[in-house]
C-alpha cells in the first residue's frame, strides 16, 4: 500500500528506498484459458526476475506463454476465459496479483509500461498521435490539454521522430513502420517507469530500421536505468541487447543463463536445438539441422518433459517425469551462477 | 485466326524445350511496373506514378537459386508478380526459354504459366479455408487437365503429399487442422503439382516458427534436387538467403543495387547499402557484440512516387556526393574492379563502390 500513496503525485525514486529485492520477481506463475475444448495451460510455472538497468530476454516460439506472461504481468490478461489459479508477481516485493484493479491501475503505465509487437493495430487510427501520447499525462497527471500536448512534443523529440512539433498532430497512418514503433517506445517512456516489457518490438520492422530503434531503447533504458523484458523468438536480437536470458517452452522456462554463456554451451537440448537451426556459414549446401515436429498443443501437452516427442536424448524418465529447472554446475561441481535448466540429462548436454 | 494457332504451337514447342544445367532460363531486361496515382472521382487524371519496380535486370540459371533481398517495399513482392504475369509489366521484357512473357495472352500465357509456379508467404490466408487438401492441391490440374487425366488425379495429390512430408491420409483434411509448417508445405505441393521448372517463393518461411523454418528450407533443398528445380527465392532473412542462394541480388527501391554470387555478396560487398544491410543484422552470438562495427542509416526508405534524383540511395547514404544526385548509377562492374580476379568485381550500381567486410568471417 505505501508504495503506491506515496507516489500518487510524482515518481518515486529509482531503485526504490524501501525494497532491495529485485525490481519484479515472477513466482510459480500459471496461466490457463478455459475453452471449449477443454483447459488450454499457457503457462506452468515460470519464475524470472528482472532488476533495475537490467535486460531479460523471453526467447520462445509462438505458443510458449511468452506472451502470456507478460500480459498478466501487465494485467491486461481477457479474464474470463483467462484464470491464473497460482502464482505471485512481485513488483518492488508487492504481490500485484492481490491488488485492487484501482492499485493496479495506478501501477500500469506509471511503474511497468509495455511496448506492443504491431505499432498500426496498437494506435487508435482516429486520434492524432500527439492526443495519444498526451493521454497519459493528462489520465494519470491530471495535466491540462495544452501542457500534456507540449510534453508529448518533448517526448517525439526524445524518441528522434524529426519534425516533433509540426507532426504532433498527425495520425498514425501518416507515419512510417519504425516511426510508429519510435511513438509506441515514447507513450511507454511518458511516465518514465522502472519497468518496460517489449513484446517483439522489433519483428514487424525491417533490418536497418530494427537497428535503430533497438539502438534507441537501449539508449533510453540505460539513461532511465530501467528494467526490460524483452520478449522475442529472434536469437539475433537477443545475442545483441540481452543480460540473460530465459528460454521458455510449452508455458515452461527450460533453461535460464547470463547471454554470454547460452549462446557458448546450452544446457537444455531445445535451446542446443534452436541455436542449431541457424544457418552458418560452414554448413552452406549441407541440410540445416532441424528440430524435429511440431510445438505441442497446449490442451494436451505431453506428459514428462514437454519436449519429449522432439528431444534427441529422450528416454523413459523424461516420458514420466517434469523435470525441474534446476541450477546448472561446473563439470567439477563449481557453480555456475545464473545458470538453470530443466532437462534430465543436463550434464550431458552442456559437458557432451 | 490461324497465323495465331500456327504462332501459338511454335510457343509451345519452344517452351517444351529443355534447358541445360547453368543455361539461363528466365532472363529480365530492364523490367518497370509502375502504378499510376490518380486525382478525381470522374474524370480521373494521372498525377504521377509509384514506381514500384523501376528497371530491374537479372538472369536466372536452369537448377539455381537467386535470392532476392530488401526492406520492404523495395519491389520484391512486385517482381515476383511479374514474372508470374500476374501484372503487366509497364515496360521491360521477361524471356522464358528465349520467348518474352510479357506480351504473351491466352493459350500462349497459359503454357508459360504452368512452368512457373508460385509460393507465398503467409500459409495461413493463400489457402482456402473451405477447399479440402486434396482439392487446394489437385487444382492446378483442373487448368491443366494435360498433365493428370481424371483418374489419376487422387493418387498424383497423394504423392505430392508424401514427397512434401505430409501424410498420404490427409487428403480429405481442411487447412485449419494443420500447423503453419504444415500448411506451408501444402502450399510448396501446391506448387509442385504441375512439374514447373520455376518456383518463385515469396517470403516462404518468414511467418514460420524458428524451429520449423529449418524443417522447410531443407524441404525445399531437397525438393530442387530431386526435380531439377529453379527457385528465386525473396525473402528478408539474409541468413536464411545465404544458406540457400547460389547468387544473391540486393533491391532498393525498385533496382538492383547489387548482384553477385553470395561470396561476392557477402563477403565483399561494394555497394554501401549492401553493407549498412548486412551490418544491421543481429548476429547470434553475443561475442561478437563489442567489437562489431555497425552502420545505422538515418531515416526511412524514400516513398517510391517520389524517388531521389540520381542514386534511389543517396538520400541515406554516408558516401553521398554531388555525382550521385545528379547521374544515376549504373548496374555493372565498377570501374576501378575491372578486370581485375577479385570477388569484388561484380555487379554493382554506385559511383564510389569499394569493398568493406561487414560481416565477421566465422
Amino acid at each position: 500500500m505505501s508504495i503506491i500513496d506515496n507516489t500518487a503525485t510524482v515518481p518515486a525514486p529509482r531503485g526504490g528506498a524501501d525494497h532491495n529485492g529485485p525490481l519484479l520477481e515472477v513466482r510459480d506463475l500459471h496461466v490457463e484459458f478455459h475453452t471449449r475444448d477443454g483447459v488450454a495451460k499457457a503457462v506452468n510455472g515460470v519464475n524470472y526476475s528482472v532488476n533495475a538497468g537490467e535486460t531479460l530476454a523471453v526467447l520462445g516460439e509462438s505458443g510458449s506463454g511468452k506472451s502470456v506472461t507478460a500480459q498478466a504481468i501487465m494485467g491486461i490478461l481477457d479474464m474470463p476465459p483467462g484464470k491464473i489459479p497460482h502464482g505471485e508477481i512481485l513488483f518492488r516485493g508487492e504481490d500485484m496479483l492481490k491488488m485492487s484493479e484501482e492499485e493496479r491501475r495506478k501501477i500500469r503505465g506509471r511503474k511497468i509500461a509495455m511496448i506492443f509487437q504491431d505499432a498500426l493495430s496498437s494506435l487508435n487510427p482516429v486520434l492524432s498521435v500527439g492526443y495519444q501520447l498526451g493521454e497519459m499525462f493528462r489520465v494519470h497527471h491530471g495535466m491540462s490539454k495544452k501542457d500534456a500536448k507540449v510534453k508529448s512534443i518533448e517526448l517525439m523529440d526524445k524518441v528522434k521522430i524529426p519534425a516533433a512539433k509540426a507532426r504532433v498532430s498527425d495520425y498514425p497512418h501518416q507515419f512510417s513502420g519504425g516511426m510508429r514503433q519510435r511513438i509506441m517506445i515514447a507513450m511507454a517512456l511518458a511516465l518514465e517507469p522502472d519497468l518496460i516489457i517489449a513484446d517483439e518490438p522489433t519483428t514487424a520492422l525491417d533490418v536497418t530500421v530494427q537497428a535503430q530503434v533497438m539502438d534507441l531503447l537501449a539508449e533510453l533504458q540505460q539513461e532511465y536505468n530501467m528494467g526490460l523484458i524483452l520478449i522475442t523468438h529472434d536469437l539475433g536480437v537477443v545475442a545483441d541487447v540481452a543480460d540473460k536470458i530465459a528460454v521458455m517452452y510449452a508455458g515452461r522456462i527450460v533453461e535460464q543463463a547470463p547471454v554470454h554463456e547460452l549462446y557458448g554451451r546450452p544446457a537444455h537440448p531445445y535451446t542446443r536445438g534452436l541455436l542449431d537451426s541457424i544457418p552458418r556459414l560452414d554448413q552452406k549446401g549441407q541440410e540445416l539441422y532441424a528440430i524435429k515436429g511440431l510445438p505441442p498443443n497446449l490442451l494436451k501437452v505431453p506428459t514428462g518433459c514437454a519436449f519429449n516427442p522432439r528431444c534427441p536424448k529422450a528416454d523413459d524418465i523424461c516420458r514420466t517425469e517434469i523435470p525441474a529447472l534446476a541450477p546448472v554446475t561446473e563439470q567439477d561441481g563449481s557453480d555456475l551462477p545464473g545458470r538453470k535448466s530443466a532437462c534430465h540429462f543436463w550434464k550431458e548436454t552442456i559437458h557432451g | 485466326m490461324a497465323d495465331i494457332g500456327k504462332n501459338d504451337e511454335a510457343v509451345a514447342a519452344a517452351l517444351d524445350a529443355p534447358v541445360g544445367r547453368g543455361e539461363p532460363i528466365l532472363q529480365v531486361r530492364n523490367l518497370q511496373k509502375h502504378f499510376p496515382l490518380t486525382q478525381g472521382i470522374l474524370f480521373k487524371k494521372q498525377v504521377g506514378a509509384v514506381k514500384a519496380v523501376d528497371g530491374v535486370s537479372f538472369d536466372l540459371y536452369q537448377g539455381e537459386t537467386l535470392g532476392i533481398v530488401g526492406e520492404s517495399g523495395c519491389g520484391k513482392s512486385t517482381v515476383a508478380k511479374l514474372l508470374m504475369n500476374l501484372e503487366r509489366a509497364t515496360a521491360g521484357e521477361v524471356f522464358y526459354k528465349g520467348q518474352d512473357i510479357t506480351k504473351l495472352s491466352g493459350r500462349a500465357l497459359k503454357a508459360v504459366r504452368r512452368n512457373i509456379q508460385m509460393v507465398f508467404q503467409d500459409p495461413y490466408t493463400s489457402l482456402n479455408p473451405r477447399m479440402t487438401v486434396g482439392d487446394i492441391i489437385g487444382e492446378p490440374y483442373d487448368i491443366h487437365p494435360e498433365v493428370a487425366p481424371k483418374g489419376d488425379r487422387r493418387r498424383k495429390v497423394q504423392e505430392l503429399l508424401d514427397v512434401v512430408g505430409l501424410n498420404p491420409e490427409y487428403i480429405n483434411r481442411y487447412p485449419h487442422q494443420f500447423s503453419g509448417g504444415q500448411r506451408q508445405r501444402i502450399g510448396i505441393a501446391r506448387g509442385l503439382a504441375l512439374n514447373p521448372e520455376i518456383i518463385i517463393c515469396d517470403e516462404p518461411v518468414s511467418a514460420l516458427d524458428v524451429s520449423v523454418q529449418a524443417q522447410v528450407i531443407n524441404l525445399m533443398g531437397k525438393l530442387q534436387e530431386e526435380f531439377n528445380l529453379s527457385y528465386l527465392f525473396i525473402a528478408h532473412d539474409l541468413s536464411i538467403v545465404r544458406h540457400i542462394s547460389d547468387r544473391v541480388g540486393v533491391m532498393y527501391l525498385g533496382k538492383m543495387a547489387e548482384i553477385g554470387t553470395d561470396e561476392q555478396i557477402y563477403e565483399h560487398p561494394t555497394h554501401p547499402y549492401t553493407q549498412a544491410l548486412l551490418s544491421a543484422v543481429p548476429v547470434p552470438d553475443p561475442q561478437a557484440r563489442a567489437h562489431r562495427e555497425r552502420i545505422i542509416l538515418t531515416g526511412d526508405v524514400p516513398s517510391p512516387a517520389n524517388p531521389p534524383s540520381g542514386c534511389s540511395f543517396r538520400t541515406r547514404c554516408w558516401k553521398a556526393q554531388e555525382r550521385c544526385s545528379q547521374e544515376t548509377p549504373i548496374l555493372a562492374v565498377p570501374a576501378r574492379f575491372q578486370g581485375q580476379n577479385t570477388p569484388a568485381a561484380h555487379f554493382s550500381a554506385c559511383h564510389f563502390a569499394e569493398e568493406k567486410q561487414v560481416v565477421p568471417v566465422h
